[in-house]
């Protein structure tokens, strides 16, 4: 099951909750075939990972309306700050085994520095900004995750205000 | 006649008690912060959960402060502070 959204055509946004496997592959196809007058593509894959050993899988749990508004809002303050031709945030929920695609965020723009400075803001803004829960599931039980004070760092460096999200 | 209000428990909320609480005042308006406090004496862990100032109440898809009126039989769901993606 799937929660998408398709404004289609340039300057489009893709913003999707997954509950079935990521294919980077697929939302990287579909990013370049709309991004239009674009001079390039940049796009990244984050992958489940161990942060304690003993760990299986991670388990996101997303609520029915503000995980989406998140989406929603980050790509479109991304899109808004940078001149960017289309935007793409793909995230998983639900059980996500160690290895497998956790999230997807893509951006097309005519010029590179556009497009690397998009996704890396799109990510700063995913890591802190999304509305998921995340627990670390191991041998000895689970785990809930809080809020990485690296991310929160890295979000910081944009001087993103509380304002700008609410305007979109 | 609605007698309990639901209150959903996002994330870590939900260890206590499981995700879904009832409490009694559902067929009636009240002030958010009145419910939160209904649901805090439910479990001591719950309660000490709840008083981090982090955690928000969502109203009909919308958050809510605590002077917040919500309707009878509304469900009201509480969210913690989120990991992030």
């Amino acid at each position: 099951m799937s929660d998408r959204t398709y404004p289609g055509g340039v300057g489009r946004m893709i913003r999707a909750i997954l509950h079935e496997p990521l294919d980077p592959g697929l939302e990287l196809a579909s990013l370049t075939a709309a991004s239009g007058k674009a001079g390039g593509v940049v796009s990244f894959v984050g992958l489940a990972r161990e942060e304690d050993g003993g760990v299986a899988a991670l388990v996101l749990q997303h609520h029915p309306v503000l995980t989406i508004r998140s989406l929603e809002k980050i790509a479109a303050v991304a899109k808004s700050r940078f001149a960017v031709d289309a935007v793409t945030a793909v995230h998983r929920a639900g059980t996500i085994l160690l290895g497998e695609p956790i999230v997807f965020a893509g951006v097309a723009a005519r010029h590179r520095r556009d497009a690397f400075l998009a996704a890396d803001f799109l990510m700063d803004l995913l890591k802190t900004q999304a509305v998921f829960w995340k627990q670390e599931i191991g041998a000895t039980g689970a785990r809930w995750i809080e809020p990485r004070l690296e991310d929160l760092a890295d979000v910081a460096r944009w001087n993103t205000t509380a304002l700008e999200m609410a305007k979109q | 006649m609605i007698e309990k209000r639901e209150v959903i428990l996002f994330g870590k909320l939900a260890d206590p008690l499981g995700s879904s609480v009832r409490v009694d005042g559902g067929d009636r308006s009240e002030l958010v912060q009145d419910v939160r406090a209904r649901v805090a004496a439910l479990e001591p862990r719950l309660g000490e959960l709840l008083a981090d100032p982090g955690v928000r109440a969502c109203v009909d898809g919308a958050l809510a402060v605590d002077g917040m009126i919500a309707g009878p039989g509304c469900p009201i769901e509480r969210i913690p502070v989120v990991s992030g993606g």
